[in-house]
């Protein structure tokens, strides 16, 4: 028996992404062109279903919303107009609040709030840069202390860094 | 000359800087005029980081988008997934007047502002703008024995509400340009699939049969090689083809051509020049 | 009197608490008694109700009033009752008002404000309107002697329907249609749901006699150009496209066809297959005459040939007819244009247009159809060869934001019909799949019907397909749609999908209405006075809609739409004259 969250759909509703939650009428056409649920047993659809029944735990504690692609062929191709993708990412916000990210997305927001980027710039960096005739540091926030300031208090402001003193995700 | 506010990333200047040299030495010779973007930061990736924090990434698009407002330029952008964050920042913030707010209190600690005074342009798009003569006149190469396979990647056009690049279902922006230098574009069923990057963090297995499923998709096609926008696209073909190799025990070998680097090839400059060295599946001529 | 004393009677309506929840009744009757001119003022629980009426008749008897004011509902709603009950208290309905406060009280009303608000609104607008009512005259009404005829706009089954209804009546009916022969749609389903009756046969009698009937005129290969005019006199233009072939002399023998060298698509095939420049558009057309399509005749285009005039015995071919432009007076104007169906070439992903064997519901029909294109084998357009599994989709263009919001009603039903036919008659051993996201079966003998067909082995599956693929080499298609029962995508090869296309409204609806001076719905279709009470009814006094024209129905609810647009028709014309306010005579335009 599933324990129930009535609250759960008014926050996603009210999460950015969130608002077009209510007009599924569960036709399964997202579900038909993912390309993870052609491989694996994340649906789309029934992440949808379960957030309209307030199965909170259920949503936000999966792997599932993490199986996302962000290719937008669910949002591009719904014919009732929910912006399926975008309510993806809303459930992540959520789950991620909740502590569930995964880590290698954590390790990722870590490298963003101590470089300014995502990708981390290396000796082996400099040397294709110059290889390939650029500048050995570019002109970005990763080498310029001012631009990094800005976005690490951008972060803060936010209230992004504290995901990094978060546990680990629950499998 | 028309002139455009470049907007890195991070994984052009920090993994495949060679195509963030060849695309500026590319578009010049087309009179696209590319400025550094001072103090631009990571984009931030519409995959991972909107997942974490939204209103994070929108602050962080927002001040790069206040960047560009300053040197009053439209954004170019080498990749998708910047495209795809900063278009979708640029319209949350020019139509939610709540969010706006919000984002704007952000910006006024750090001393910028957000104005919705600029567009945000893919490179795609903007050589899809040179036009099929302008390109022609200045054909050097003959590349009439690519038989390219188009990948052109799911945030070049998807939303199509947010994105007006192309048609969303069945979009010809990549194999117009690649016609346009004299390579011929091939159809094959499973062009609009996705490359699976999004997942390969947390699936590396599936991602790996995704894109095999491309990959015999595109041999199937008979074609010989691969063409992007994007720099996520392109490493997961590049270098995702050992992979799938090594654990599906094929021998796939397409080359992968950023869409700059087919226009380098297009216009005379030498594989060394465009960087094809620095690719981990070898570009050999056909 | 030599002036007429103004005695205005106020009644404020409770409207049980729909009004008197949301606004201070005893302020705004205190406020009403203050006004100039009015001597009565009361309130009540139910001013439409019986006992509320009464008390409007005995006020205006035992106080004299000339004058009366409702404050209450929307007018739309009661204007009429409270005019014909003030009428037999002896007061010139132009002196009834009825006024809306409650669209401001009501729980639920989107214009819906607080106490004070709805008090101060509700205080201004009686001002107005008594003071309005104080000052106006009443509009004399002239009686106008009526047309005794009838124009009716479209010649398919609802149009027909309507046609013979007023002939028998004893009206004159002008039938006009677009196409060189009536019938419209329904011609061309071969069969008809939840009967399986053959749509042709159960259509020619009615088809016939219209085409018979001493008191219709059909003109068809006719368009309405110009309607100028009021209810009992309108001045319509048709104007009667040339077909190029005598109507009088054609005796619809079909020699000129066989004989004629040049090709055509035919529209009757939807696009499979082809007919002759010259043409009779298909067996049961009536009127079973030719037309010759300008625009693929040798001769029109390019000066040769005229083998139909040589070898027609009666010489009724006529190149030079030319269009003509009628000049019709009528009392009252029937609209029912029908429908299209959405071309699905806008739905990319489903391919249409690219991939041959992706056909829509209409030209299986035709491919069906014993009388079609294949002659009622059927055969898929890529290579001919009949197909084992057949794919259907439903909702296509329907129930979509991004094309049209509405469900189209009939689809459930004939994707149905056409399994059956497949199953029970021409390939038994095939496989069919129905992709459907709700099956709407709710009209009389449905639910069996959809019974029937489940028992004749089709395969339902709950889920909307995102996209169909071709192999290139079979030119079948791959089709993944999720099973949500199941809650797994399935991947289905069809040699043949099916789509069960939207139905939109018909070519030049936009420019029929503003001709007509009436409305389309934020769909296109024309819209109705009032969805609920009024559906064939329209804003302009007689001209009166029916059929698909004004919404996506089946058969059964197009006959009675059509009856029903007649017997308004007949309402206003049965008596041979009407009272219509004196300026728009005058002026010559609907109200």
């Amino acid at each position: 028996m599933r324990r129930r969250d009535a609250k759960f759909k008014d926050e996603v509703l009210s999460a950015p992404g969130g608002e077009t939650l209510q007009r599924c009428y569960q036709c399964g056409s997202c579900t038909g062109g993912c390309p993870t649920a052609a491989l694996t047993n994340f649906r789309v659809r029934t992440i949808i279903h379960k957030t309209l029944l307030g199965l909170k735990d259920a949503v936000l504690s999966g792997k599932d919303v993490w199986l996302c692609t962000v290719c937008y062929t669910c949002q591009e191709r719904c014919p009732t107009g929910v912006d399926v993708t975008e309510l993806m990412i809303a459930l992540r916000n959520l789950a991620s609040k909740a502590d569930y990210a995964p880590t290698p997305f954590k390790s990722v927001l870590k490298s963003l709030f101590e470089t300014g980027h995502e990708f981390p710039f290396t000796g082996f960096t400099r040397k294709l840069r110059v290889e390939s005739g650029l500048d050995e540091k570019p002109p970005l926030a990763i080498n310029i202390p001012e631009a990094l300031e800005e976005v690490q208090k951008l972060m803060k402001l936010a209230g992004a860094s504290r995901i990094l003193e978060a546990t680990e995700v629950k499998k | 000359m028309r002139e455009y506010a470049l907007f890195l990333g991070c994984l052009i200047p920090a993994r495949l800087p060679s195509l963030e040299a060849v695309s500026v030495k590319v578009l010049e010779k087309f009179g696209i005029g590319t400025r550094p973007m001072i103090g631009a930061s990571c984009c931030p990736d519409p995959i991972v980081m909107k997942s974490l924090d939204y209103k994070a990434w929108l602050a962080i698009a927002a001040r790069n988008l206040s960047i560009a407002e300053e040197m009053k330029l439209d954004i170019l952008t080498l990749c998708s997934g910047c495209f795809s964050t900063l278009s979708k920042a640029n319209k949350v913030l020019k139509e939610n007047a709540k969010l706006k707010d919000e984002i704007g209190s952000f910006l006024s600690e750090i001393n910028r502002g957000f104005s919705g005074t600029i567009n945000v342009r893919q490179v795609a798009e903007v050589i899809r703008e040179i036009g099929p003569e302008a390109i022609k006149q200045r054909l050097q190469r003959t590349l009439e024995q690519w038989r390219v396979a188009t990948q052109h990647g799911c945030h070049l056009v998807r939303p199509s509400d947010v994105l007006h690049v192309d048609d969303p279902n069945r979009p010809t922006i990549l194999d117009e340009i690649v016609s346009w230098v004299g390579a011929k574009p091939i159809e094959y069923p499973l062009k609009m699939l996705c490359c699976g990057v999004g997942i390969k963090a947390i699936d590396p297995e599936t991602n790996l049969i995704m894109l095999r499923e491309k990959l015999e998709s595109i041999r199937e096609a008979e074609a010989n090689c691969i063409v992007t926008p994007c720099p996520f696209c392109f490493i997961q073909f590049d270098m995702g083809q050992r992979e799938v190799n090594r654990k599906f025990k094929e021998s796939y070998a397409f080359p992968v051509f950023y869409i700059t680097e087919l226009l380098g090839l297009a216009v005379g400059l030498s594989p060394e020049e465009i960087g094809l060295q620095f690719h981990t599946t070898p570009v050999k001529e056909v | 009197m030599s002036k007429e004393e103004k005695r205005v009677g106020v009644f404020i309506c409770h409207c049980g608490k729909n009004i008197a929840g949301g606004v201070d009744i005893n302020a705004l009757l205190e406020h009403a008694k203050k006004l100039t001119d009015v001597v009565f003022a009361a309130e009540n629980r139910f001013t439409c109700s019986e006992e509320g009426q009464a008390t409007i008749c005995d006020a205006v008897k035992e106080h004299n009033l000339n004058r009366i004011v409702v404050v209450a509902c929307d007018p739309t709603l009661h204007s009429a009752t409270f005019q014909r009950c003030g009428e037999k208290a002896g007061v010139d309905p132009a002196f009834t008002e009825l006024i809306d406060i409650r669209k401001w009280t009501m729980p639920g009303s989107p214009q819906k404000v607080d106490q004070e608000q709805a008090l101060e609104n509700s205080k201004r607008l009686m001002e107005q309107t008594v003071k309005r009512i104080r000052l106006k005259r009443a509009i004399p009404q002239v009686e106008v002697i009526v047309e005794p005829s009838v124009l009716v706009i479209g010649g398919g089954i609802a149009g027909v329907e309507a046609s013979l209804d007023l002939a028998d009546k004893g009206y004159k009916v002008f039938l006009v249609e677009r196409l060189p022969t009536i019938g419209g749609k329904m011609a061309l389903l071969y069969k008809v749901f939840p009967t399986n009756d053959c749509a042709p046969c159960i259509l020619a009698p009615k088809t016939a006699y219209a085409n018979m009937h001493p008191n219709i005129t059909l003109l068809t290969n006719s368009e309405v150009v110009d309607v100028q005019g009021h209810v009992g006199n309108f001045q319509v233009k048709v104007l009667k496209h040339p077909r190029y072939v005598d109507e009088k002399k054609c005796t619809g023998d079909g020699i000129c066809v066989e004989k004629c060298p040049a090709k055509a698509p035919s529209e009757y095939s939807a696009g499979m297959g082809k007919r002759k420049a010259i043409y009779i558009p298909f067996p049961q057309a009536i009127p079973r005459k030719a037309a010759i399509d300008a625009d693929h005749c040798l001769y029109f285009q390019k000066g040769i040939c005229r083998v139909c005039e040589k070898v027609c015995p009666t010489g009724a071919v006529n190149f030079e007819q030319k269009p003509e432009t009628m000049e019709l007076k009528v009392g009252s104007i029937i609209a029912a244009t029908g429908f299209e169906e959405y071309d699905p070439s806008k739905k990319k992903e489903y391919g249409y247009g690219l991939y041959p064997n992706v056909i829509t519901q209409f030209q299986l029909a035709r491919l069906l159809d014993i009388d079609g294109p294949t002659k009622g084998k059927l055969l898929r357009p890529s290579d001919g060869k009949e197909p084992k599994n057949i794919m259907m989709i439903q909702c296509v263009g329907s129930r979509d934001e991004k094309a049209n919001v509405y469900c189209s009603s009939v689809c459930c039903m004939y994707a149905l019909k056409h399994a059956q036919i497949i199953k029970e008659m021409v390939l038994h051993d095939a496989e069919i799949y129905i992709c459907y996201i709700d099956m709407r079966t709710p009209g009389k003998g449905f639910e069996e019907y959809y019974k029937q067909t489940r028992d004749l082995g089709v395969t339902f599956i709950r889920g909307k397909p995102n996209e169909i693929m071709e192999d290139p080499k079979t030119k079948n298609l791959i089709v993944v749609v999720e099973d949500t029962l199941l809650g797994e995508p399935v991947m289905f090869e069809a040699d043949l999908v099916v789509l069960s296309c939207a139905i939109v409204p018909s070519q030049g609806m936009k420019q029929l209405a503003e001709m007509l001076r009436i409305e389309l719905d934020e769909n296109g279709f024309f819209k109705e006075a009032h969805p609920k009470l009024r559906p064939v009814e329209t804003n302009v006094r007689g001209v009166y809609i029916c059929g698909c024209a004004q919404g996506p129905k089946d058969i059964p609810d197009a006959i009675v739409q059509a009856k029903a647009a007649a017997s308004c028709a007949d309402s206003e014309l049965r008596k041979g004259k009407i009272m219509l306010p004196e300026f728009i005579v005058k002026m010559g335009k609907t109200s």
